[in-house]
């Protein structure tokens, strides 16, 4: 399992450009310290190996994001209004996600673990 | 990165600018070198596409990079009654009504049942994107403020 902690790298993957390239730039916005890497949903697998990110937001998560990255978001997957996070072991679903949602994932504090 | 969005100081078309007038705050418009009241126009935009994360990432990005703006989110179903109170001088939503063809001077329907295409309308002139970029949007607002308007503060 990943390791749990601090979000530091960032790799938003879902489609649509301007609206992936809206919510990678309010990310910066918000977090400057953080690495906020963009990638179309067909390099997202390539970008998870080669960044390692802590959390990615993506279309349609693969099996290799559920594998290797300890936070995710498939967000509106085919569109549809409800979408899933999985932080830290724990999966939840929402509908009508915020911006604040999204933001709060990086904003909260790192799981602490024995 | 956005952050290197050039200064726009372009001399782009400007189309029929409605927003209201305000005095004493930091300038869209070139500072008067007389003793006047600083008059600014501020551009009016209304976010109403679907679904709500991506509006509110749009809108904050905006507000972000071009601070004069007036920026307001509305759900897609308050749109129309939105075009008639706020009087937007841009309309982004996923898709166009009647309302907003007729009365906003700049709109944008992004990703019409979620494809990737767009079609921008600017003063009546049709533009069709195959899959816009954030790029393109702040573009769009910039020609609608007009020249020497929608800079960083």
């Amino acid at each position: 399992m990943p390791n749990m902690g601090i979000i530091r790298h960032v790799l938003v993957a879902n489609e649509l450009a301007s609206y992936r390239e809206s919510i990678a730039a309010a990310m910066r916005f918000s977090f400057p310290d953080v690495e906020v890497f963009e990638a179309t949903s067909t390099d997202l697998n390539r970008e998870v190996l080669r960044l390692r990110p802590e959390l990615v937001i993506c279309s349609r998560v693969t099996s290799l994001v559920k594998e290797r990255v300890p936070n995710w978001v498939e967000l509106y997957p085919e569109c549809e209004p409800l979408s899933t996070f999985y932080l830290d072991g724990e999966r939840s679903v929402k509908e009508q996600v915020d911006l604040s949602d999204l933001l709060s994932i990086v904003d909260r504090p790192p799981v602490r673990t024995a | 990165m956005l952050e290197f969005l050039p200064p726009q100081r372009s001399p782009a078309p400007s189309y029929g600018l409605r927003g209201t007038l305000q005095e004493g705050c930091a300038g869209i418009l070139p500072r008067s070198t007389e003793r006047e009241p600083v008059r600014e126009v501020q551009l009016r935009v209304l976010l109403a596409n679907e679904p709500r994360s991506y509006r509110e990432s749009i809108a904050a990005v905006f507000r972000q990079l071009r601070p004069g703006l007036h920026v307001k989110v509305v759900e897609p179903e308050a749109l129309e009654s939105n075009v008639v109170r706020f009087v937007p001088d841009v309309a982004i939503c996923s898709r166009v009504t009647g309302a907003v063809r007729e009365r906003v001077p700049v709109w944008v329907e992004l990703y019409p049942e979620y494809a990737a295409h767009s079609v921008a309308s600017e003063g009546g002139r049709r533009t069709e994107f195959a899959e816009i970029q954030l790029l393109d949007l702040i573009s769009i607002l910039d020609r609608a403020a007009g020249p020497n308007q929608g800079d960083p503060a």
